[in-house]
């Protein structure tokens, strides 16, 4: 506040609005009466010139106060001043009162603060006035223009809002694609696919080519901006980095595309310059790997280093390769799992699935309105708080539930 | 409604959502999740299963698929995979392609649904924006404004 005071005393012209008209006017009154003290005292002789010094202090505190402009608004003199004026009918009739005021050079000074307070809220609402009426010009010049951008400004806010909620909650595309803006495709054949089907068009697509499905559309750069699509092809080709606080807030899609930018960058500058379009060509192929059939089956590419670990020592111990079978879809009621945390391995194949906020496996189950893992019978409510979703360890699943149901 | 054929298969009745029936084995049948569930819940003791999602075209391709798939074990992978390519190579129109994709998704296949995703995926693999555009006959719905930030989220370094 003191620098800006400073700054403003500085700046000799006021910042004062002069199309403001009460301002203006009473501008003028005090100016004029201003040059009248002034004659007053340089025409009178000695002993009645003393009377007007006061004045003439008062005015040029008057001049300096203007000079600060309006950040004086909230001075705490300025809300008690001593001699105030009870509502001022005219600017004149207050100046015109002035004489009869035992006068102090700190009176003056309130009085100035209040002075200048009074000129600050008039402009104030003033310009408030003003620029509402401006608002409203404007309102009326591009209404059909603003609305719709407002309007997507409030789109795009949802959108955003569905995105934090579905990155918050613990369930897949299909509830969000129920919530989410760009809902579907509006024509063509691809119009006919539900939404929740496009992951798993999706998941066999390299990071170029997801890239390229963002710019096809609204529906289609929301479904291949997609978490576990990103998070998937980040591990397969940098493997999964230790939990920190920028991943986590980061999407893996812009996670994906600054590391390669970062490479790159670093690629280039230890290069020869003459080698450098084919190093970057080289790069650039890397975005062009598509996930293999057996990795989109196989969540074992998203797993952190130690529990990849346990798995292959679990699977070892069973006799089971590390070869992915294929041809097996594991499900709660045929298969059995060896459970580390949220990863489920199939005792039968050794397929491995991780079952947490972008298990991909979820069906609805029409009985009761609950997203259900098909292999780890996890049920997720449409839309789950992560904190609703700490696991408990005596959870019941949703197979344990079916088992004891068909038992009795 | 059931019949029993000599090698003691149970037999099911499929219908389409044109009032096409298909008579298919069991085992043939439970390839689909759906259907299984139907099955041992009791829906096929009485009549028909009826498919009211799937028409009689779709759904006779879907069983072809269903009858490889339950006929042949582990070991013939490599023809399997052959006769997968062979068979959406015979769907090869993204239409056909795309109600085969829903038969799938509806009646719960996931190797049929696997199948028909990579294939969709394949056609998407390597084309432009403008490329994938004009093949699904999708319209451009970004405002300018939207495109340009779009282009910009999706932007490779060095290009």
């Amino acid at each position: 506040r003191t620098t800006k005071r400073r700054s403003t005393i500085r700046c000799v012209i006021p910042p004062l609005d002069l199309k403001n008209r009460a301002l203006h006017s009473f501008l003028h009154t005090e100016i004029f009466l201003f040059v009248w003290v002034g004659l007053v005292l340089l025409t009178r002789p000695d002993p009645t010139r003393k009377i007007f010094i006061p004045f003439l202090v008062h005015y040029l505190f008057f001049f300096w106060v203007l000079s600060l402009g309006r950040n004086f608004k909230s001075h705490p003199q300025v809300t008690t001043p001593k001699k105030r004026a009870p509502d001022h009918p005219g600017d004149r009739r207050r100046t015109s009162e002035l004489p009869k005021m035992t006068i102090s050079d700190d009176e003056n000074e309130s009085l100035a603060l209040f002075l200048e307070s009074e000129i600050s809220q008039v402009s104030d609402q003033e310009e408030e006035k003003e620029g509402k009426h401006k608002e409203e010009e404007e309102k009326d010049v591009e209404e059909p223009k603003a609305k719709r951008v407002r309007f997507q400004e409030s789109e795009d806010s949802k959108e955003k809002l569905k995105e934090k909620l579905e990155d918050g909650s613990h369930n897949s595309s299909k509830s969000s694609s129920k919530n989410n803006l760009p809902r579907r495709i509006d024509n063509g054949s691809f119009s006919k696919i539900p939404p929740e089907l496009f992951p798993h068009i999706l998941k066999f697509l390299s990071s170029e080519d997801l890239i390229a499905c963002s710019l096809v559309c609204r529906f289609l750069n929301y479904a291949a901006s997609d978490e576990s699509l990103w998070r998937r092809l980040y591990c397969m080709r940098w493997g999964l980095l230790p939990p920190t606080k920028k991943l986590c807030e980061c999407a893996w899609k812009k996670l994906y595309i600054q590391r390669d930018e970062e490479d790159l960058v670093e690629l280039v500058r230890n290069c020869p310059s003459e080698f450098k379009e084919y190093y970057v060509q080289m790069q650039a192929a890397k975005r062009s790997q598509a996930p293999l059939p057996s990795q989109v089956k196989d969540d074992r590419i998203v797993l952190d280093k130690t529990i990849a670990d346990q798995i292959s020592i679990w699977k070892r111990n069973r006799g089971l390769t590390n070869e992915v079978v294929t041809n097996h879809a594991c499900s709660g009621e045929t298969c059995s799992f060896y459970r580390i945390g949220d990863v489920f391995v199939c005792e039968k194949t050794g397929n491995v699935h991780v079952c947490d906020d972008t298990c991909r496996e979820v069906v609805a189950d029409p009985s009761n309105e609950l997203l259900v893992c098909t292999i780890s019978g996890h049920c997720f409510d449409m839309v789950v708080s992560p904190s609703e979703m700490e696991s408990d360890p005596h959870e019941l699943t949703y197979w344990d539930i079916i088992a004891t149901m068909r038992k009795s | 409604m059931s019949i029993t054929t000599e090698n003691n298969e149970k037999m099911i009745t499929l219908m389409s959502s044109d009032g096409e029936e298909f008579v298919v084995e069991e085992a043939v049948a439970a390839q689909s999740q759906t259907i299984k569930h139907l099955i041992e819940d009791g829906c096929s003791t009485e009549g028909s299963i009826p498919l009211p999602n799937v028409t009689g075209r779709v759904l006779s391709e879907v069983i072809q698929y269903c009858k490889k798939h339950s006929s042949s074990d582990d070991k013939e992978e490599k023809e399997l995979e052959a006769w997968d390519a062979e068979f959406v190579k015979a769907a090869d129109d993204h239409v056909a392609l795309t109600d085969l994709m829903m038969a799938a998704n509806f009646l719960d296949i996931k190797g049929l649904l696997d199948l028909v995703a990579q294939t969709l995926a394949n056609m998407i693999t390597g084309k432009s924006p403008e490329e994938v555009r004009r093949m699904w006959n999708i319209k451009n719905d970004f405002t300018p404004e939207e495109a340009e930030k779009v282009r910009k989220e999706n932007q490779w370094a060095f290009e």
